[in-house]
């Protein structure tokens, strides 16, 4: 699943990096609940990139991985969430979110993977 | 909150998580990006900087990453299960506890 690097493609994961931030910053203000806002993008994001590297060639467009994947999901956030909870001494919160997000965002990820590569190996209907 | 001001946060941070992981072998750059995104964010987060959306979002947000976490978790995961979950586990004591730090000292 090693993606494949380039000095050269630079410009456009810093695009595609900052259309996958602008998407999680509006995601962010359509739901009220931060926390269900970060498991709608980290699951979104894992999900998609999952599908992207189980994709025979969109598997090596750095942009979309690293870029657009990496732009829309946030782990700093995710930190900030916990580290919040933690200190307003809701032990249980915090470690729900911490296991709960990562264990969901797992998920999402090899569905997308195992989805993709199903859907690209199983044997094709001939139509008569 | 200025568009293109937003754009240009979320560039650089996608620039520098870009750098951190071509400069650094894998999963290294990731870890760290995600520690110093995550000490910087809680610090501004204890601040109440009024560019919190400009930086904290937009720049740090873009900064670290979380989809390549729970990717390299699991490319790790099929030949170093151990190692997988030191990763998983590191990233998430350091991440969370450089928040914490954040949120203390700021």
């Amino acid at each position: 699943m090693e993606p494949q690097r380039s000095g050269r493609l630079g410009p456009s994961i810093v695009i595609a990096g900052a259309i996958g931030s602008a998407l999680r910053w509006a995601i962010g203000e359509v739901m009220a609940d931060p926390t269900m806002a970060l498991l709608c993008v980290n699951t979104g994001g894992s999900l998609l990139l999952g599908m992207v590297l189980a994709h025979r060639r969109l598997r090596r467009r750095i942009w979309l991985t690293l870029g657009f994947c990496g732009g829309l999901t946030t782990f700093s956030g995710y930190s900030v969430l916990i580290a919040e909870r933690f200190n307003d001494h809701r032990y249980g919160s915090a470690a729900g979110i911490a296991v709960g997000l990562i264990a969901i965002a797992g998920v999402g990820f090899l569905a997308g993977y195992s989805g993709l590569r199903w859907s690209q190996t199983r044997p094709r209907v001939q139509r008569p | 909150m200025i568009p293109a001001a937003f754009v240009v946060a979320a560039g650089i941070g996608t620039g520098l998580r870009f750098l951190a992981n071509s400069a650094l072998p894998r999963p290294i750059g990731t870890l760290l990006v995600n520690v110093v995104g995550s000490f910087l964010l809680g610090w501004l987060t204890a601040v109440g900087s009024s560019h919190h959306t400009l930086l904290g979002v937009a720049g740090l947000g873009a900064l670290t990453t979380f989809s390549t976490v729970v990717a390299e978790v699991v490319e790790l995961s099929r030949h170093q299960p151990r190692r997988a979950i030191s990763y998983a586990g590191l990233s998430l004591i350091l991440g969370v506890g450089a928040a914490w730090l954040g949120l203390t000292l700021g």
